[in-house]
């Protein structure tokens, strides 16, 4: 019925002008279903389907994937942000936000945090003081100690009433003993546990003041919060994705109030993540890319093999439009197998992997999503669309008279349509899987310009091969002529196989520097333990200790605080800046440090480094630069202690703050800060088995303040890892739709090449002198589409790395040797394997399969 | 027996007059047909004969409506074929017309069943496929329902296309060298497979044939000679 009726909404009357019985399929659909049947079992159509099922099944499988791991992250994300959503405000948040919040059944935790002063008998310390209610955290984990440098144990809570939670350096700082009372405000606390991870505590490692969590209940009685207190006031969100997501929508913020979601809580997770996406995208995009070349190859093709039938067809009364609907839908129903199946293997491999991505809880949570199964359905549809049914719609220009001709005739393609409706699916099915115009454009753009450029060069080259087997042995002078007889064929064959290659070769390129990129932030060694407070006599010694227990040369910095005065003599303060980060910076003194040689993690942005001899000579950080407006060339003016430190900014430098070593934002030749207050700070890798060592420096160096990053570390590493092994699924993928790229690529010239078998057979020819004249072919070929293949991936590889990854790119000559090489082997085998089908048939055998 | 210049009738199945082809050649315009003029009576049996180049699957073409006149007229079954479009004259073959090819011209990726019960379903005929198996019983294939054209010989595969040809009980039916691509013996059988048939369904037979024998067991013989009709 729904046959009928779409045979109907098709519009051939002619077909149907007889059909009100209602019992009899529509013979449309009939032939349709046949056609395909019989087209997949002979194998025909087999390449296309397997083309369009695997673009299917990665895009389905890279999007499910993608979807459920970008919630899956966003999940795990949350617990950086100990919540879905967090709001931040100077003042009291009004109750409407809780209100919404509950509304959309989310969860809602408060925290108020201040700068107070802690007493401890007759000691003084200045605190940062968070008050927490029982809801907190609504994500994450609050990691807590019994004493200093125990075992860590998780809290699903924050501190009860009665008692405080204080970090390791107020421990230190005070002297403190888990149960020791200590007076906060009004009130008097227990010290119950060691605070030693907060999930929202972010980036903020080095804030000057140690932290104290206290519970919400208990705040009012300890009279702190005053009219006029500098009070931070957070409100946590969090619940199902959507009602997370309508609650925003909703959400009326009022001024001054900020929302941050999980993707800024912590920035090098961000930019992994913001990259990682990227490439899974792409990834999956020029899979589908890949499938269409395949596609389009089988098209021919298959178009090659039915010119015959359609003259038939026409012969007993089928008119061209029904022929035309005939394959349309024929081609229909091939999208929705190939989405069956495709579907299918995408959930297979979806089921397999997602454990490995995200834990049970995150995977629960993010749920099965829907909508990328049914993109399957919209990327098969669409790429059989544009990519295979102009060629089948050619078809139906087939004259009816070839049934009467004696020879074989054919339909003149038209090269134009079929390129503005591949264009126009590529453009359809692309913005659903970037959302990134500029994405999408230099990938079409670098895909394209290499396309145009391949089959340019492969004509030239094809031509040039020409000439050539003149001057060659036989074997050669056969292989080299087939190349060039079917010059159309050639150039085709090559410009599918050196996109293939091309494709493959990029995304590898890309895959290894992005990886190669976050192994270097974050290498397994990464520092782990910070030590600050040190002081100049104590150096010696401790480096003698650390050396021994870490096995490395562990270097010390010094650290001056210094306040930004002046700016080429202009003097700045905060209301110089407009921007609340410039006018906070400028506001607080800064960690200045002195060096001769710059360390290795920095790269020079701007001016030089200073030579040994150099005096009065400053390097800054450029974002703080730009956030100031600091120049090479300006001379800053700095504060230190009492006294004025003036320097000229030779240099700007470019600082990976994301991979935990020390760095700072101004560094200046030593004879500045020569004199000035100087403590040391060191960083470096403690194995977790050497954690007791930590306790026996403190007592060693009680003076000196030790910051563990290693659970924070830990979620880092985590999430950079799963995103690692995602990016080799998805090549892995990408490899596949290449492959059958090459099979498809190769099946094209069969025909050809049986005919041209089953005449050197005829002739006498040995098996031996055709397979040798058959691999020299293909070897060419390969070796045709690796050159032109490689070089295109490295042209496309730098606008991508350059423009949208934001990654280095150094061209690698292993990649062309790689393109070339692949592109030999590649072709060649398949070539020899799917000709050798051929050879070891009977030219009877051999005459009956090509029709 | 063979009287080949009849002017047109009102009971004519097929009715030429002053036809001619003219196709674009290398070196100007070919004149394949000049001025043919002949008719057709329903339940006639008409051979085609001439050399190869004479014109004969040239004009079974224009007769069949798979190409067009450059001059002259065409009626078939009181259908004037130049008035009709492409896809009217297909319909018209649905209708009307069988065919059988000297290259057998079955689709190779369809069963002999699917094959014969192509041109019923197309008709949406009912019950095509038990009608198609018992005309391939009826031409000796009743085994080889479910083979494919490439398991099939030469004579069987001209069976099927027979079978094909009948199935639908066409009015007239179009043979171009049916026995061109088979053996004498395999030819013969054929034949007149191909003659009892056209005597079972009473359907008109034009046969394009340059076969003396066939051409003898006809009831008139048109000869062309360099586009024309001789005597």
């Amino acid at each position: 019925m729904i046959a009928r009726a779409l045979s109907h909404w098709l519009g051939d009357a002619s077909l149907t002008e007889q059909s009100n019985r209602p019992s009899r399929a529509d013979p449309v659909w009939l032939f349709a279903t046949r056609l395909l049947k019989r087209d997949i079992a002979s194998g025909r159509l087999l390449i296309m389907l397997l083309a369009t099922t695997i673009a299917v099944a990665s895009t389905s499988a890279v999007n499910l994937l993608v979807s459920r791991v970008k919630v899956g992250m966003v999940a795990e994300s949350s617990a950086l942000l100990a919540g879905d959503l967090a709001l931040t405000a100077r003042d009291m948040p009004p109750a409407r936000y809780a209100e919404l919040a509950t509304r959309h059944n989310l969860q809602v935790a408060q925290i108020v945090s201040l700068q107070s002063v802690v007493a401890f008998g007759e000691q003084l310390q200045l605190v940062r003081l968070k008050a927490v209610d029982e809801a907190y955290p609504l994500r994450g984990d609050l990691q807590v100690a019994a004493r200093p440098f125990a075992e860590n144990s998780r809290s699903l809570n924050g501190p009860p009433s009665g008692e405080v939670w204080a970090d390791l350096r107020l421990y230190q700082a005070l002297g403190l003993k888990t149960g020791d009372a200590i007076n906060v405000g009004q009130s008097t606390f227990t010290v119950s546990r060691v605070l030693v991870l907060e999930p929202d505590r972010g980036g903020n490692l080095f804030a000057f003041a140690p932290r104290v969590m206290m519970n919400l209940g208990d705040l009012e009685n300890t009279g702190l919060v005053v009219s006029g207190s500098r009070v931070s006031y957070t409100s946590l969100f969090a619940g199902n994705r959507t009602a997370v997501q309508r609650f925003r929508d909703e959400l009326d913020l009022a001024a001054g109030h900020t929302l941050h979601d999980p993707r800024s809580a912590r920035p090098e997770i961000e930019r992994s993540f913001v990259q990682a996406e990227r490439f899974l995208t792409l990834a999956a995009f020029v899979g589908v890319l890949l499938a269409t070349i395949g596609i389009a190859l089988a098209a021919d093709g298959y178009t090659a093999h039915h010119e015959k039938t359609v003259a038939i067809f026409k012969t007993l009364g089928l008119t061209s439009r029904s022929i035309g609907q005939v394959l349309a839908v024929e081609l229909l129903l091939l999208a929705i197998v190939a989405t069956v199946v495709g579907d299918a293997l995408a959930l297979g491999v979806h089921s397999i992997l997602i454990g490995q991505f995200l834990p049970a809880a995150a995977v629960e949570q993010s749920g099965l999503p829907l909508a990328p199964l049914l993109h399957g359905l919209w990327v098969s549809t669409i790429a059989l669309a544009g990519f295979a049914l102009p060629t089948l719609v050619q078809l139906t220009r087939m004259p009816v008279t070839a049934v009467l001709s004696r020879d074989q005739v054919s339909i003149k393609p038209r090269l134009g349509a079929t390129l503005v409706s591949m264009l126009a699916a590529i453009v359809l099915i692309a913005p659903w899987h970037l959302g990134n115009t500029k994405l999408v454009a230099i990938t079409l753009a670098g895909m394209l310009t290499s396309a145009a450029a391949v089959a340019a060069c492969a004509l030239l080259l094809v031509r040039l091969l020409g000439r050539l087997r003149r001057h060659t042995a036989m074997g050669w002078r056969f292989g080299l002529a087939n190349i060039a007889r079917r010059a159309r064929l050639s150039v085709t064959q090559a410009t599918a196989l050196g996109l293939g290659i091309a494709v493959i070769l990029l995304l590898g390129i890309i895959r290894d520097d992005l990886h190669g990129q976050w192994q270097s932030r974050l290498p397994n060694d990464a520092p782990n333990h910070f030590l600050i407070n040190i002081q100049g006599d104590e150096v010696p010694a401790l480096k003698t200790r650390l050396d021994r227990e870490t096995g490395g040369d562990v270097r010390f910095y010094p650290m001056v605080r210094g306040r930004l005065t002046a700016i080429n003599q202009t003097a700045v303060n905060g209301d110089s800046y407009v921007e609340p980060r410039a006018r906070r910076l400028v506001e607080r003194e800064f960690n200045l440090s002195s060096a001769v040689h710059m360390k290795k993690d920095n790269r020079i942005v701007g001016g030089s480094w200073w030579e040994p001899s150099a005096l009065a000579q400053m390097s800054v950080e450029e974002g703080i630069a730009e956030r100031l407006g600091i120049q090479v060339g300006d001379e800053l003016t700095f504060q230190v202690a009492d006294r004025r430190v003036v320097g000229q900014v030779s240099s700007l430098r470019h600082v990976d703050w994301d991979n935990f070593e020390v760095n700072f934002f101004v560094v200046a030749t030593p004879d500045l800060l020569a004199g000035a207050p100087t403590t040391y700070i060191t960083s470096f890798y403690l194995p977790p088995r050497a954690r007791t060592l930590m306790s026996d420096l403190v007592k060693q160096f009680p003076s000196i303040t030790v910051i563990d990053v290693d659970a924070l570390m830990v979620q880092v590493r985590r999430v950079m890892e799963r995103v690692s092994t995602a990016l080799q699924w998805v090549f892995g993928f990408a490899m596949l739709a290449g492959v059958f790229v090459l099979i498809a690529a190769v099946q094209t010239s069969q025909r050809e090449r049986v005919l041209d078998i089953i005449l050197l057979k005829t002739l006498g020819a040995s098996r031996r002198f055709i397979t040798a004249t058959v691999t020299i072919e293909f070897a060419v070929l390969g070796a045709l589409a690796g050159l032109l293949g490689s070089l295109g991936a490295m042209g496309t590889g730098w606008l991508l790395a350059h423009f949208v990854l934001t990654i280095p790119y150094r061209p690698d000559s292993f990649a062309l040797l790689a393109g070339i090489g692949g592109g030999i082997a590649g072709v060649t085998v398949l070539g020899v394997l799917v000709a050798r089908h051929t050879q070891g048939k009977s030219v009877v055998q051999s005459l009956q399969d090509v029709g | 027996m063979n009287t080949n210049t009849r002017s047109t009738d009102a009971t004519s199945v097929i009715a030429v007059s002053r036809v001619s082809k003219v196709v674009a050649g290398p070196s100007g315009e070919l004149r394949i047909l000049d001025d043919i003029n002949f008719a057709v009576q329903a339940r006639e049996r008409v051979a085609i004969t001439g050399v190869s180049g004479s014109g004969k699957s040239t004009l079974l073409g224009l007769l069949a409506g798979l190409d067009v006149v450059s001059d002259g007229s065409i009626s078939v079954l009181d259908h004037d074929l130049a008035t009709l479009t492409e896809d009217q004259r297909a319909r018209l073959r649905r209708q009307h017309i069988g065919f059988v090819f000297q290259a057998f011209h079955l689709v190779g990726s369809f069963t002999a069943l699917e094959n014969v019960m192509l041109p019923l379903e197309l008709k949406d005929a009912p019950d095509a496929q038990s009608r198609a198996r018992e005309i391939l019983e009826r031409v000796g294939l009743g085994k080889r329902l479910t083979h494919f054209p490439r398991q099939l010989s030469g004579g069987e595969q001209q069976r099927v296309a027979l079978a094909r040809a009948f199935c639908t009980s066409p009015d007239i039916l179009f043979a171009d060298e049916p026995t061109g691509n088979l053996d004498a013996k395999t030819a013969q059988n054929v034949i007149d497979l191909l003659f009892e048939l056209n005597d079972e369904f009473g359907t008109t037979l034009i046969v394009v044939t340059h076969d003396a024998a066939v051409a003898n067991d006809c009831s008139r013989t048109i000869a062309l000679a360099g586009g024309r009709i001789v005597d």
